[in-house]
C-alpha cells in the first residue's frame, strides 16, 4: 500500500470509483460511465456524455435544406436511413412537397434494409459484450450484403445520403431487388443459426435473463422508445401507431418482448425483440419489392428549395426508436432551427436508475442491450 | 541419459550426481522449447480455427508471396537455391493438404496461409517499447511475468513423456503438480496489483477467486485417479493405463469418467479460457491483469497462457486419457512413439479448448463460483466416493477380468448416452414458443395518451 503512493485513495474507503470509458471496449464508442463499485457490485453508474458532440444542430443552421441530410446521417451512423427519413418528412410537410409513389416504396425498402443491418450489428456486438466473439463475425458477414445493396443504390456503404427531400436519390432497380431477394433467402437460413449460437445458449440466457430490467413505468417516464420499449411488452411502433410513408400498406407485426426467458423488459427480451424485428422487416421487404413500381418518377426534386415560414415536428421509427426532428423555417434557403430528438439519449438517461445495483458484468450486459450509438446521443 | 532410455528403467533422467545441474539446465531448455514451440503452433491453430468457425480465412497475407522472392536463389549457388525452392514447393503442397478443411484450396497460396504472421508477432513483441507505467510498482511489475511463466514451466518436470522419460520422479508427484501449478496465480496477483490500474486489480482479484476455487474440484478429480491407482506418483499413474484401451482411466469406470469431465471444466477455469476467462474479460475489464503490460513482458504472460493450456492437456491425457499408451499393447513397445502419443493427446484436448473458446459466451463471476462450489465440487466428491468403492471392490472382492469388463461397459453406456444427449442439444432449434401476439389493427394497444397524427389520413389503406 505504501509503495503505490501515486494513488493513495486506491485502497481507502469501502467503495472504488472506476472510469469505464471513454476508451473502453464495451462502451460502444466514447461513452464514459463513472462507476462506483463495492467489490464486484456496482452501486452507482453515471453516464458522462458529450465526447462525440459535433454541433449538429448549429451546423444545420448554416447549410441548405438538402445539406442537412448528410449531417443527420452522422447522428446514428449505423442506421442513417432512419435519421434521414424524419428530417425529410418534416421539410416535405413544411414545403408541401409530395413524394412520388416509387420514391415512397424505395424509402420503405431502404429503411427496412437499414433496420436489418442495424439490428444485425446490435446482435453481433451484444454477443461481444457477453463474451462470444463468433456471432459478431457471422452478423457482419450478413450485414455486409445489406451494405452491398445500399451501396449499389446510393453509392455509399455507411452514410448513404439516400433519402432526399421529395424522394430518393436513386430507385431500387431490377438488379437491386434481385440482390434483396438473394439476401432475404440467405438470412432466412441464418436466423435459426443465430438462435442456436446465441439466443438460446444456456450461458447467454443466464447472463441476460432477468438482468437490467427496465419496467414499463421507467420506460414511459424516460420516454424510452423502440425495441427497448417494446421489450417491456408495450406494443408501440410508429410504423403502426403513427404511420408515415407507405407503412399502412404492409402487413407486419409489432415485435414485443416474449417473456420466454427472464422477465419483460430485461436484457434477453430487448435482445430477442431485435431478432424478431429482423424477421418482421424481412416480411415487409418481401411485400415491398413485389409492390415496387418498376418505372415512374422517384424524386420530386426542387432546385434551390425555399421553405415557407413555419414549424413542425416529424418523427419516424428508426432501428433504435423514435427519431424526431423539430424544424423551424423562416422562408430562407437554410433552416432557421433543427432540433433532433434522439432515442438513444432517452434510453441512456435512465441508466443510473436501471443500470445499478448489479455486478460489473451485468452493467456491460445492460449497456449493450439498450443498443446505444453515441453519435446519436451526443449529436 | 541414453542408457536410461535404452534400459527403460524407471529412474528419473534428472540424476542425483554432480551432473544434476547440467541436466537440469538441459531439461529446462527442452521444456522451454516445447512450450514456446507449442505456443507458436497453438496461436496459429487458434487463429485458423477461429476464422474457420467465423466464416473467414484468418491470417493469409504475411509471408513470402512468391517462391522466387525468397532469398535462397540469391544466397545459395544457383542449383541449390532452386532445389530449396522446389523442396519448399513440395512442403507447401503437403501443408495445403493439411489445411484443406480450413482453406478449401490445394497448393500453397501467396502468403503461405499467413505463416509469417507468427514470425511477425514474435519480432513485434520483442521489438516493442517496454513500458512500465510511472506510478506502477516497477520491481513487482517486472517480477510478475516471470513468476507466472516459471510456475507453468516447472510443472513439466514431473510429467512422464514416456516410459522412463521423466525429468524428475517424485513419490508425491500429484502434490508437486498441484502446488506448483497454483503458484502462477501469485504472479497474476502481483502483476495486477503492481500495475496500479483498477481494471488490472479487478482482473487479479477475479483470478485469485477463480483459481483458488477451481483448485478444489480439480484436486479432487485428480485425487480420485490416485485412489484408483494407489499412488501419488505420476509414473505409476501412467503405467496403470498401459495395455488395452479399456485400461485408460476415462473408460475404466464411470466415476473416473465423471472425474475426467470435472477436471476438464476445472482446467478450463484454471487456464482462464472461455467460458471462464473472467480475469481477462475484454468486454468488462479491458484486458484484466495484463492491461498495462506490453512487449516482451506481455509475451511472457501470453506464452504462459498457452503453456498452461499444454500443461492442462498433458495432465488430462496423463491422468485420464491413457498417458502415453496408444490403447494397443503392440504399439506401446515402440518407445520412441510415446512422447508423441502423449503430446498428440494433449493437443487434442487443447483443440477442444480452442473450439469451446470460439463458441461459447462468458460466464458471470457469481455463476462461475456457483458452478464450482455447487456443481463441480459435489460431482468431484461423488467421483471420489465412487472410485473408492470400486477400489474397495477390487481389493476386497476381486479384480477379475469380468469385473473390469462390466465397469468398462457401464462406462461406455454412460459416455454414449452423454454424447447422444449432447448431439440432441446440438440439433436444430425448435421453433420459438413464445410468439409475440399477432395484432394487425393500426390502433392496437396505444400505451399512452399519444394519438396517431393524421399525417397518413388520405392514403389508401391496403
Amino acid at each position: 500500500m505504501r509503495r503505490l503512493n501515486g494513488n493513495r485513495h486506491f485502497f481507502e474507503g469501502d467503495t472504488l470509483f472506476v472510469n469505464m470509458g471513454p476508451q473502453h471496449p464495451s462502451t460502444h464508442g466514447v461513452l464514459r460511465l463513472l462507476i462506483e463499485t463495492d467489490g464486484e457490485v456496482v452501486t452507482k453508474a453515471e453516464p458522462k456524455i458529450g465526447y462525440l458532440h459535433r454541433c449538429f444542430e448549429k451546423s444545420a443552421e448554416g447549410v441548405s435544406w438538402e445539406g442537412v441530410i448528410p449531417y443527420t446521417d452522422r447522428m446514428d451512423y449505423v442506421g442513417p436511413i432512419g435519421n434521414e427519413w424524419p428530417y425529410c418528412l418534416a421539410v416535405e410537410r413544411l414545403a408541401g412537397i409530395e413524394v412520388p409513389e416509387r420514391g415512397e416504396y424505395c424509402r420503405v425498402i431502404a429503411a427496412e434494409l437499414q433496420r436489418i443491418a442495424s439490428h444485425l450489428l446490435a446482435f453481433g456486438t451484444y454477443g461481444l459484450d457477453i463474451g462470444a466473439i463468433t456471432p459478431f463475425l457471422h452478423a457482419f458477414r450478413d450485414r455486409e450484403k445489406v451494405l452491398d445493396i445500399l451501396e449499389y443504390v446510393s453509392g455509399a456503404r455507411l452514410l448513404y445520403n439516400y433519402i432526399r427531400i421529395g424522394g430518393v436519390v436513386r430507385p431500387f432497380d431490377e438488379k437491386a431487388t434481385a440482390m434483396i431477394r438473394d439476401f432475404l433467402s440467405d438470412l432466412a437460413t441464418r436466423l435459426p443459426e443465430y438462435h442456436q449460437l446465441l439466443s438460446y445458449n444456456n450461458i447467454f440466457i443466464e447472463r441476460t435473463a432477468g438482468v437490467g430490467v427496465i419496467t414499463r413505468d421507467q420506460a414511459l417516464t424516460y420516454n424510452i422508445t423502440g425495441p427497448n420499449l417494446r421489450a417491456t411488452g408495450i406494443e408501440w411502433d410508429l410504423r403502426r401507431n403513427d404511420p408515415y410513408g407507405f407503412y399502412d400498406r404492409f402487413e407486419f407485426d409489432v415485435a414485443v418482448g416474449t417473456g420466454e426467458h427472464g422477465v419483460l423488459g430485461d436484457c434477453w427480451n430487448r435482445y430477442i425483440v431485435r431478432l424478431i424485428e429482423i424477421e418482421e422487416s424481412m416480411r415487409i421487404l418481401e411485400q415491398a419489392i413485389t409492390m415496387l413500381p418498376t418505372d415512374g418518377p422517384f424524386w420530386n426534386y426542387k432546385r434551390n428549395l425555399k421553405v415557407p415560414p413555419g414549424e413542425t415536428y416529424a418523427r419516424a421509427e428508426s432501428a433504435r426508436g423514435e427519431v424526431g426532428f423539430y424544424v423551424v423555417a423562416n422562408g430562407e434557403l437554410k433552416p432557421f432551427r433543427v432540433k433532433a430528438k434522439s432515442p438513444c439519449f432517452c434510453a441512456l438517461s435512465g441508466f443510473p436508475e436501471y443500470g445499478t445495483g448489479m455486478l460489473l458484468a451485468d452493467v456491460v450486459a445492460t449497456l449493450g442491450s439498450i443498443d446505444i450509438v453515441l453519435g446519436e446521443v451526443d449529436r | 541419459m541414453i542408457s536410461t532410455l535404452v534400459a527403460g528403467k524407471l529412474t528419473p533422467l534428472l540424476g542425483t550426481g554432480p551432473a544434476w545441474f547440467v541436466t537440469g539446465i538441459l531439461f529446462a531448455a527442452i521444456f522451454l522449447a516445447i512450450a514456446a514451440g507449442f505456443a507458436a503452433v497453438a496461436v496459429y491453430a487458434e487463429r485458423k480455427i477461429a476464422s474457420f468457425i467465423q466464416c473467414r480465412l484468418g491470417p493469409m497475407e504475411v509471408g513470402p508471396h512468391r517462391y522466387e522472392d525468397l532469398p535462397f536463389e540469391r544466397l545459395l549457388p544457383a542449383g541449390l537455391g532452386r532445389l530449396v525452392n522446389l523442396l519448399l514447393r513440395v512442403l507447401g503442397f503437403f501443408l495445403s493438404l493439411l489445411l484443406f478443411p480450413f482453406t478449401r484450396r490445394i497448393g500453397m497460396p501467396p502468403g503461405w496461409y499467413g505463416l509469417g504472421t507468427l514470425v511477425g508477432d514474435g519480432v513485434k513483441l520483442l521489438g516493442k517499447e517496454d513500458i512500465i507505467p510511472r506510478e506502477a510498482d516497477s520491481e513487482l511489475f517486472r517480477l510478475a511475468p516471470y513468476i507466472v511463466f516459471t510456475a507453468t514451466l516447472a510443472v513439466f518436470a514431473v510429467i512422464p513423456f514416456g516410459e522412463g522419460l521423466v525429468a524428475a520422479r517424485f513419490d508425491a508427484g500429484l502434490l508437486y503438480l498441484l502446488a506448483v501449478s497454483s503458484l502462477g496465480v501469485i504472479g497474476i496477483v502481483v502483476g495486477g496489483y503492481a500495475s496500479n490500474n483498477k481494471w488490472s486489480l479487478y482482473g487479479a482479484m477475479r483470478s485469485v477467486a477463480q483459481v483458488v476455487s477451481y483448485e478444489v474440484p480439480m484436486g479432487l478429480a485428480l485425487l480420485s485417479v490416485c485412489v484408483s491407482v494407489g499412488s501419488f506418483d505420476l509414473v505409476a499413474v501412467a503405467r496403470a493405463q498401459r495395455g488395452w484401451i479399456w485400461n485408460w482411466h476415462i473408460l475404466s469406470n464411470p466415476f473416473l469418467l465423471l472425474a475426467g469431465v470435472v477436471f476438464l471444466f476445472a482446467a478450463l477455469a484454471e487456464t482462464n479460457r472461455t467460458p471462464f476467462d473472467i480475469p481477462e474479460a475484454e468486454s468488462e475489464l479491458v484486458s484484466g491483469y495484463n492491461t498495462e503490460y506490453s512487449g516482451m513482458r506481455f509475451a511472457l504472460f501470453f506464452l504462459a497462457e498457452y503453456a498452461n493450456m499444454l500443461v492442462a492437456g498433458l495432465v488430462a491425457s496423463l491422468f485420464f486419457l491413457g498417458a502415453y499408451s496408444t490403447g494397443l499393447p503392440y504399439l506401446d513397445s515402440l518407445r520412441l512413439l510415446q512422447p508423441f502419443v502423449l503430446l498428440a493427446k494433449a493437443v487434442l484436448v487443447v483443440l477442444l479448448m480452442i473450439v469451446l473458446r470460439w463458441t461459447l459466451p462468458r460466464y458471470r463471476v457469481d455463476r462461475l463460483m456457483t458452478l464450482c462450489w455447487k456443481g463441480l465440487l459435489p460431482l468431484a466428491l461423488i467421483a471420489l466416493f465412487g472410485v473408492s468403492l470400486v477400489a474397495a471392490q477390487e481389493t476386497l472382492l476381486s479384480a477379475s477380468r469380468a469385473w473390469k469388463a462390466a465397469w468398462f461397459l457401464i462406462t461406455l453406456a454412460f459416455l454414449s448416452s452423454f454424447l447422444l444427449q449432447t448431439r440432441k442439444g446440438l440439433g436444430p432449434m425448435p421453433a420459438r414458443t413464445g410468439v409475440p401476439p399477432r395484432n394487425n389493427s393500426p390502433q392496437a394497444a396505444a400505451p399512452t395518451a399519444v394519438v396517431a397524427t393524421p399525417a397518413a389520413g388520405e392514403r389508401k389503406p391496403r
